[in-house]
């Protein structure tokens, strides 16, 4: 009896808190001179802390059959991640992958976005033929 | 601190009968250490109780059933399944209910080899607590995470109630390949 007592004990005594988070919802549109299959990727500029601290963590993803309109709703943790940034890479050859050795130069961008603390956050993503991925060296806006 | 006051709880449960036994195993290493302590019941059945911590960052603690088959004079197999709590911060929060089934096998030797496959279903909870345009609300959202662990080692008995062993602990936690671990242990067995 007491051992289940103690493990009850453990088990109550060992809960995580609440993970905050944010309810944000980003509009926008995606231009682009090629067609193919968009995929947008929601990402923090920094997670985690100390040691275990990564640049450019990802959030969510989101795909579009062709560059378009969008209207996406996301949870944005606020507890472990610093700004956001909205990187876009475009399929122009239908090979589910980005500018993989030996295939034709595809397009994508990284934007800035604003805290997620606006709720509403607006953004236009203009892709360019760049085999880059998400980067950094961006000013907020 | 916890695993102490655990510790005794147990210990002091346990009136141990005739033909009845304790047994007490303690492991330190990297990334696993732990405690298990089992009492062997007048069916055959092991009650046993485990806490284990990964480095301090993740503790799962579980009470399990477990079984030994003879099959021949010199191996022995054992089966087991228990259920428990895991709970695992910073930087990559878990917490959840975990369920275990266990299956290993040994040699009864001198230096007596030893392998244990453990499968570990986690029934991750996590609270969330949403902003949004419309105000504040709270969402539990459950995740299923499967581990898969084994163990290889050797047990060399030291008297007729202490053992000493060394182990080597690889597989996969959460899905994700874990850096293999070693850990020395030492078994204590009363009657």
């Amino acid at each position: 009896m007491k051992v289940v007592f103690g493990l009850a004990v453990l088990m109550w005594s060992g809960c995580l808190a609440a993970e905050p988070m944010i309810e944000v919802r980003i509009q926008g549109d995606v231009e682009s001179s090629e067609s193919g299959a968009v995929e947008l990727w929601l990402l923090h500029r920094s997670y985690g802390q100390g040691e275990l601290q990564t640049k450019l963590a990802v959030i969510a993803t989101l795909k579009l059959d062709n560059p378009q309109s969008f209207d996406w709703q996301v949870l944005v943790p606020t507890d472990a991640g610093d700004g956001l940034s909205l990187y876009a890479w475009q399929d122009h050859n239908g090979d589910g992958a980005h500018c993989l050795p030996g295939t034709q130069t595809e397009s994508a961008t990284t934007i800035m976005l604003p805290p997620a603390a606006e709720f509403t956050i607006r953004a236009e993503l203009e892709l360019e033929p760049s085999c880059a991925g998400p980067f950094l060296d961006l000013e907020a806006p | 601190m916890i695993l102490v006051a655990l510790l005794a709880a147990a210990l002091n449960s346990s009136q141990t009968g005739p033909g009845e036994g304790l047994r007490l195993h303690l492991s330190a290493g990297f990334p696993w250490s732990g405690v298990v302590l089992e009492r062997s019941l007048p069916s055959g059945l092991r009650l046993g109780i485990e806490t284990e911590t990964a480095v301090a960052r993740r503790l799962e603690t579980r009470l399990g059933l477990s079984r030994d088959w003879t099959l021949t004079r010199s191996w022995l197999l054992q089966t087991g399944f228990g259920a428990g709590w895991v709970i695992q911060s910073p930087s990559v929060p878990r917490q959840g209910v975990q369920l275990i089934a266990r299956l290993g096998a040994r040699y009864r030797a001198r230096y007596e080899p030893f392998v244990q496959f453990d499968y570990r279903y986690l029934i991750s909870l996590q609270e969330r607590s949403i902003q949004s345009t419309s105000g504040e609300r709270t969402q539990w959202v459950s995740r299923p995470y499967v581990s898969i662990l084994t163990q290889v080692g050797v047990r060399r008995a030291v008297s007729s109630s202490i053992a000493l062993d060394v182990r080597m602990i690889f597989g996969e936690i959460d899905e994700v390949f874990a850096i293999p671990g070693a850990s020395l242990g030492m078994q204590w067995r009363m009657r």
